[in-house]
């Protein structure tokens, strides 16, 4: 069958959100609506999302952590936190960074985006990668103190307000963490990131699109709106389907 | 010296709290009780159970309900927590399963917020401020550091940063020189494991590091004399478990962990008074600060010596000696045994021993009841012959096992690089009566 209707089915099935959101059990494509945030208003918490409440073994620590535009928390089971692990370290391979040869990062992170940079760190360290965090607190001047003392190989940048500025003169080759709901600037080696599912696609240069681990995601487009979609086919408890993340129309690898 | 304002109340099974003096406190746990029965399904049928409810002496309630244990917890209180929390936004601490098996807890804003300020107190009591800069060291457990720095943060402290170690130590923690940390942050059987790499970055003469905070699990008494004395710094002690967040923080004249009983009720089971003011026994705690997957009685796994006596620090509040876990304690033949007991009979040979992994394994009946194999560091290996004396014949009741060929015993000695994991396991019992899975330790 195919795997976006196997999804679909599974989650109408199993979770009462995808039970109400969906007129009737899809049998074709076409009965599979594209759904966004505001779709959840349907639904009366996190527990009618998911399919199985006593396998949940953590919550997704958003971008901003006190700013989601998703009005639950964001749960997770084994599987699911298995599959972000996946795309993660999928989005480095296309970056050419692979678990290999263990190299050393550096995290640029804030008071916000804390949480977030720290799942990020867990799945880099899970690789026998060396990855240190780094809190812009402070000038720019002891920001660029701290990294020199780390020396890492790379710096990982998700801070939510490190300007390229506060960033610029460094050695060390940066990836900066991108959020959908932001517009997409012209920068090299750039993973894309949503609350919803950690980060999800990456882009080498400015001009290419953004790839993604299709053993672990479905994107399409929406014909209507033209904006991404995506589908986590593989989920175990915390279901997406043709759900749009962002409002900003995106490339990605056809 | 003035009254102590905490006092301990005898209950009728051999217990006791220690509580704050005042109808005030009493009032406060009054409501929280009734707080547990309105949002708990699993304490008010409890309370109806036993015929109880927050109209009752409530130090009598405390005396009467029945500990929490982890199991109540992870399957009980979690997913009470989950539903109660199913509109709300909350995050969740997982714990390193070091102790028991792992369990999860999720906080709403508003606890976090509770912890935060314990946490806050606690920092703030070791002078931390905004001159400091703020390292934490480990090989994981991120989302707890987060959290530390945003307290950090509130006091002021404007550098921080999370040192990342991998099973290189000696590559992975060398940042830590340039970056001259005022306060480092890490766990035990971390810093035992970078000591050799990490001593010599500075000296009594001039080391920036003015305090080292440990959390996590109890630093070896030596060990820490050790640290202080070569880098001229304090040693604090952070005490907490991930269901009741951060507890308190030892002071600088290290006679124990102040905390607040007005936060924390701690009743201790098989209570024995030390001597006036000082008590010990297994503690419970009741944790009034925290909303959600709120414990009475919870207990912690941890046998304590709580003293209201007036502190030489001049912190009005308790202090909590830790004296050992439960689960640091082992039977062979029907005599008991504790981990701390084969670690200091070890140290008569090797006073700086800075620790010992016990496991535990059958025998053949034919050779015996249980194997004790003690994992040492390999830099201790000219002591074998003094370390299998002190087993064999010096530690009290163990000797006579030994001699009734109950127990035998093998020593290994592993690079400390071996020792794996954020915490030491210090007992692991792989006996087959046991129950010991130890594929669930194996991720810790």
């Amino acid at each position: 069958m195919n795997p976006l209707l196997s999804a679909a089915q599974r989650a109408f099935d199993e979770t009462e959100f995808y039970g109400s959101v969906y007129p009737c059990r899809p049998t074709r494509l076409d009965e599979i609506p594209f759904i966004n945030h505001s779709h959840y208003h349907q639904a009366m918490g996190i527990l009618d999302c998911i399919t199985d409440r006593s396998e949940v073994s953590g919550a997704l620590a958003a971008y901003h952590r006190n700013v989601r535009k998703f009005p639950f928390n964001i749960v997770e089971g084994e599987t699911e936190q298995q599959q972000r692990h996946k795309r993660l370290i999928h989005a480095l391979g296309v970056l050419g960074i692979t678990s290999e040869i263990s190299t050393k990062f550096l995290l640029i992170a804030d008071d916000a985006s804390g949480p977030f940079a720290g799942e990020l760190a867990t799945c880099l360290a899970w690789e026998h990668h060396q990855a240190s965090i780094v809190f812009h607190h402070g000038s720019d001047a002891q920001l660029h103190k701290d990294i020199t003392c780390y020396k890492p190989n790379y710096l990982l940048n998700v801070s939510t307000f490190s300007s390229e500025t506060a960033l610029k003169g460094l050695a060390q080759e940066m990836i900066n963490v991108h959020h959908v709901d932001h517009h997409i600037p012209d920068n090299e080696n750039l993973l894309l990131a949503c609350d919803e599912i950690g980060i999800f696609a990456c882009r080498k240069g400015p001009g290419d699109p953004f790839v993604y681990d299709r053993e672990n995601l479905l994107i399409e487009t929406n014909p209507q709106s033209r904006l991404p979609a995506l589908t986590t086919q593989n989920f175990r408890i915390a279901p997406f389907i043709r759900y749009s993340p962002g409002h900003y129309q995106t490339k990605f690898d056809a | 010296m003035p009254d102590s304002p905490f006092h301990f109340i005898d209950h009728t099974k051999g217990s006791a709290s220690l509580i704050p003096a005042g109808r005030s406190f009493e009032n406060k746990l009054r409501k929280y009780f009734q707080y547990q029965i309105d949002t708990s399904a699993h304490y008010a049928s409890i309370f109806h159970k036993l015929g109880l409810n927050s109209t009752h002496d409530p130090f009598e309630v405390l005396d009467e309900l029945p500990p929490t244990t982890k199991e109540i917890y992870r399957e009980t209180l979690q997913l009470e927590a989950l539903t109660r929390l199913n509109e709300s936004t909350f995050v969740t601490d997982f714990s390193s399963g070091s102790t028991a098996d792992s369990v999860l807890r999720l906080c709403a804003p508003v606890d976090d917020l509770a912890e935060q300020s314990v946490t806050e107190t606690a920092f703030s009591s070791i002078g931390m401020g905004p001159e400091d800069h703020f390292v934490c060291m480990d090989i994981g457990a991120t989302e707890i550091y987060d959290f530390y720095f945003r307290a950090a943060r509130n006091l002021g402290v404007g550098r921080t940063s999370f040192l990342h170690l991998t099973q290189n130590y000696g590559q992975s923690c060398l940042p830590l020189k340039p970056l001259q940390p005022t306060v480092l942050l890490t766990v035990p059987s971390l810093l035992i494991r970078t000591w050799n790499a990490i001593k010599n970055y500075w000296n009594e003469d001039y080391c920036p590091i003015k305090t080292v905070i440990h959390m996590g699990e109890p630093m070896d008494e030596d060990f820490r004399r050790k640290v202080e004395d070569h880098w001229n710094c304090k040693v604090r002690s952070f005490y907490g478990t991930t269901e009741t967040g951060g507890i308190g923080m030892s002071c600088e004249d290290n006679n124990g962990i102040h905390f607040d009983p007005n936060v924390f009720v701690p009743t201790l089971e098989e209570v024995s008074r030390v001597n006036e003011g000082e008590f010990e026994g297994e503690v419970l705690f009741t944790t009034l600060h925290i909303r959600t997957q709120s414990m009475i009685k919870y207990r912690v796994g941890d046998r304590v010596r709580i003293n209201t006596a007036y502190c030489p620090c001049g912190n009005p509040n308790p202090r909590l000696t830790f004296l050992n876990r439960t689960q640091e304690a082992f039977i062979i033949a029907g005599e008991k045994f504790h981990h701390a007991m084969i670690l200091d009979g070890l140290k008569e040979s090797a006073p700086d021993l800075p620790f010992a992994n016990l496991v535990i394994e059958d025998l053949d009946p034919t050779e015996g009841d249980a194997l004790l194999r003690v994992q040492l560091p390999d830099s201790y290996r000219e002591k074998e012959p003094q370390f299998l004396t002190t087993l064999e014949m010096d530690i009290f009741e163990l000797d006579a096992l030994f001699r009734y060929g109950w127990v035998k015993f093998e020593l290994e000695f592993l690079p400390i690089d071996m020792f794996q994991g954020r915490k030491m396991i210090k007992v692991r019992d792989n006996r087959l009566h046991m129950g010991y899975d130890s594929r669930e330790n194996a991720s810790d």
